[in-house]
């Protein structure tokens, strides 16, 4: 048996309904929020604790039901579960503000225990998001995926992100879950940043022309860099030549843009730099800076510099603007498209 | 309460406000649904006044911080007193480190603050704007704000004339092809339908009607944008929205503070002039208005405005009858006794000047035939808050709700603010072998649902003036039309040989009685807060 008590008060599956229930009614200080299901599913014990604390994180930005899931495959079935109510205090006076989590070990047949146990927990008539959190996808069974209308997913933790991104769409099959990768949200101010030089007139025409792209990125921090090249490709029109490799040159509306993807100790990007006859911009971050310093150079060597918030480096950051975001991600999916067979 | 929602405007959900058909930026796609700002030169006039250091400044800071104010924008503050512009950053960091809702960091600042510029010339002085022009260009040249600009008017509306005369004499109401001249104007618009005629001409020979800006901030926050959300985005609510089901609607805009050092200015204004013609009216018309055939800024705007040109037209008679005024009394707030009226500093202490005002409105029209639409608004009432309450028609008089047992109304109730929500009262069976029926409150709070910090209303409204969007503004005919209503009121107060009374209210009350009898001869009450 897992001893996991940091996890709140051990219940029986089916009395986890009627427990909560308790939990509410025997605090009268305290008030209920849910405007989604969060469920996260994560391997082992140690998956537990760490994605336990990582719960903790987003409780004052975002109200949900928590679905805390510990797989542990095997022969003997057993199923273990906790219930606990993560609180707030929006302001001295008020109310706290609690969203409850339910936290469940399985152990065995996950594939076909996990359907039931996962569905009996949800908050009826409010959406299911899904954080990924293990290299898991053989225990998920068909039924659970046709319910997740968000699927939170980090694909710098893959080994072979092309294949299993892949092989996640086959499983996905329905076409409606929106796909959240989190090596994408992580670039977000980096792209707002960028796409701000470009609001003006001036600026656009040099954008259209660009000449050459350069990405230096983390060791590990590549599929952040494909997708960033990605998303300037599909949103300039480029496509690419050949299937791989950190040096490639793209076809766009102008002629040839010779792309580079640098692997380099520091931030996840940690530097882009753009190109073209009329004007050079360049995004750098110094590592652990929490600012992204943007600066244009025209051609008669005019500069104009400012910083802008970087992207976290914490997990529990990025998946809080994930979670914030929203939206279908239809961006993501061209750049996704546009680079694929770079990953 | 539990609500589906893609929270926020989500792409997948909402189409953006207004098309940003400006300029056409690929890399802009999906960052934001919301139209962009574009890189500008906003000018503030007033750069030593109070709403620059408190709001102006925090605000467009804050942008920055989130990272959505253009990056290529500078800010140039415009005002009389000898400052260079180290000094003026200097005066202003130390105010935006107070008033800023994130705080202040360093480097942010620091970026930030190398775009604030201070710009010292009198007003009425040409020169000055022609110095004005000459840095606009060059800070145009040097950032690529493209001659774009945004004049924010944060002075007193005397000041108004000569600074449109002198923005035009210079030509800076007028710019390059592609880009615009866009001016904010603080209310008050005017203090009659005659001034605010004459203010919106004068704006009007310096800027056209689509780049002229009234900011009313009640409009930029979150409840009173989300009443459109919740009328025209929820198919269950708009086919009660009319006088078949809704009994009447009440308007409430109550503050506990009394008028806390700004004694000169209101004592001329009072609550009609200062609260009702301005925030109340708007609220009103997004309650009241029919669906805009899109959510561009006229569409909006054209509905509104039919609303307050339906307002059935008070006369002498009426405005006695329909209209309350009250002034507050010495008593007591929260445990300490405040002071009447006629003794806070700086207020004449034979003043007749209105702090408190009801009113009874009918919106002459189709879907609100019949149902009164009451206000109130006032200084050191029992509470603060504003809100709409929508009151619904009681159940028919049989089975449940009878003569013997009756039950009260549905009541939907927007709070605008504090504690923005929506609530909905229910009637339920209350558990037990007996039959016993309770209203039960169905409650919806912003900040429980949504934990983080809504944007200042001001940081919302700029940023729609550097988009382009006007949607949360008011229109030249929207404020005319409030006036019009609003001026038989003042006629009938201050020009009649028989005036309706100025009633006394005790500080920390509800008002005065005579506001609690505008509705009781309706059979109706207000609604307890």
């Amino acid at each position: 048996m897992a001893t996991l008590e940091f996890l709140g008060t051990p219940v029986e599956v089916s009395a986890i309904g009627r427990e909560l229930k308790k939990l509410w009614s025997a605090d009268q200080t305290r008030t209920r929020a849910t405007l989604f299901n969060f469920a996260i599913v994560c391997s082992g014990e140690e998956g537990m604790r760490a994605n336990s604390e990582l719960l903790e994180n987003f409780v004052g930005n975002h109200a949900f039901r928590a679905v805390l899931i510990g797989i542990e495959p095997g022969s003997e079935d057993s199923v273990q579960a906790w219930i606990n109510a993560r609180c707030y205090l929006p302001k001295a006076g008020a109310k706290h503000i609690c969203s409850e989590q339910v936290s469940l070990y399985v152990r065995g047949n996950v594939r076909r225990l996990l359907p039931n146990l996962l569905f009996s927990q949800l908050d009826s008539d409010l959406p299911l998001t899904l954080l990924w959190r293990c290299d898991c996808s053989e225990q998920m069974d068909a039924e659970v995926w046709r319910w997740v209308d968000r699927l939170i997913f980090d694909s710098a933790d893959w080994t072979h992100p092309r294949q299993q991104i892949q092989a996640l769409r086959q499983q996905l099959g329905n076409g409606r879950t929106v796909l959240c990768d989190l090596a994408w949200t992580r670039t977000l101010r980096l792209r707002q940043g960028l796409a701000q030089m470009f609001d003006t007139t001036e600026n656009i025409a040099a954008l259209h022309e660009m000449t050459s792209v350069r990405i230096c990125h983390a060791p590990g921090a590549r599929s952040s860099a494909v997708l960033l090249l990605g998303w300037l490709a599909a949103q300039l029109g480029w496509s690419a030549h050949g299937h791989g490799g950190n040096h490639l040159r793209m076809d766009g509306a102008h002629g040839g843009v010779i792309c580079d993807l640098v692997e380099e100790k520091g931030e996840v990007i940690s530097l882009v730099e753009l190109k073209s006859p009329r004007m050079t911009v360049t995004a750098t971050r110094s590592e652990a800076a929490a600012l992204v310093h943007v600066a244009t150079q025209d051609s008669d060597g005019r500069t104009t510099e400012f910083v802008m918030p970087a992207d976290s480096a914490s997990l529990a950051d990025i998946v809080d603007a994930e979670l914030t975001t929203s939206g279908l991600h239809r961006v993501y999916s061209k750049a996704l498209a546009a680079c694929e067979a770079l990953l | 309460m539990k609500l589906r929602c893609t929270r926020g405007f989500a792409v997948s959900s909402c189409a953006p406000l207004v098309s940003n058909d400006i300029h056409h930026n690929p890399l802009r796609e999906g960052l934001s649904n919301r139209a962009m700002p574009q890189p500008c030169n906003a000018v503030i006039f007033g750069a030593s006044g109070d709403l620059t250091f408190r709001k102006l400044i925090p605000a467009l800071y804050n942008l920055a911080a989130d990272g959505d104010l253009p990056g290529a924008s500078n800010i140039i503050g415009f005002a009389r007193r000898e400052k260079t512009d180290e000094t003026w950053r200097e005066e202003l960091k130390e105010t935006t480190a107070k008033c800023s809702r994130s705080g202040l960091n360093e480097d942010v600042w620091g970026s930030f603050a190398s775009r604030v510029y201070y710009h010292r010339s009198e007003f009425g002085d040409p020169a000055g704007y022609k110095a004005l022009a000459e840095r606009l260009d060059a800070l145009d040249a040097a950032s690529g704000t493209r001659g774009n600009r945004l004049f924010y008017l944060s002075v007193s509306p005397t000041e108004y004339e000569g600074i449109f005369n002198q923005l035009a004499a210079a030509g800076l109401n007028k710019t390059r092809s592609g880009a615009w001249a866009r001016v904010i104007v603080e209310k008050p618009f005017g203090t009659d339908l005659s001034t605010a005629q004459e203010l919106n001409r004068q704006i009007a020979r310096a800027f056209p009607e689509r780049d002229t800006y009234r900011i009313d901030h009640y409009l930029g926050k979150e409840t009173a944008q989300n009443i459109m959300v919740l009328r025209f985005a929820n198919s269950i609510l708009e086919p009660l929205w009319n006088h078949r089901y809704v009994d009447h609607v009440q308007i409430t805009s109550a503050e506990t503070l009394g008028v806390e050092g700004r004694g000169p200015y209101y004592d001329k204004a009072g609550a009609l002039r200062d609260m009702v013609q301005s925030h109340l009216v708007q609220l009103l018309c997004l309650t009241a208005m029919e669906p805009p055939t899109s959510l561009s800024a006229d569409a909006v705007r054209d509905e509104k405005v039919k609303v307050v040109r339906a307002l059935r037209p008070l006369n002498p008679d009426s405005v006695g009858l329909d209209v309350i005024r009250g002034q507050y009394a010495a008593g007591s707030i929260g445990g300490k006794i405040v002071p009447a009226y006629r003794t806070e500093e700086r207020v004449n202490p034979q003043s007749k000047t209105e702090t408190f005002v009801a009113l009874r409105m009918h919106v002459d029209n189709w879907r609100w035939h019949g149902v009164p639409f009451y206000m109130r608004v006032g200084k050191r009432l029992a509470k603060g808050g504003a809100e709409i309450a929508i009151q619904f028609k009681e159940a028919p008089g049989v089975l449940f709700n009878t003569a013997e047992t009756p039950l009260g109304p549905n009541q939907l109730v927007i709070r605008i603010q504090p504690d923005e929500g929506v609530s909905l009262r229910l009637q339920c069976k209350v558990p037990g072998s007996t039959l016993r029926i309770e209203p039960v409150k169905m409650d919806f709070h912003y900040g429980t649902s949504f934990g983080k910090q809504s944007p200042e209303a001001y940081e919302r409204l700029i940023l729609d003036a550097m988009s382009g969007d006007a949607t949360l503004f008011a229109r030249r005919d929207e404020v005319e039309e409030a006036w019009r209503y609003v001026d038989v009121i003042e006629n009938a107060w201050h020009n009649s040989a028989t005036p309706p009374p100025l009633c006394e209210y005790a500080s920390g009350s509800w008002g005065p009685k005579e506001a609690d009898e505008l509705l009781s001869r309706d059979g109706r009450e207000w609604r307890r807060m």
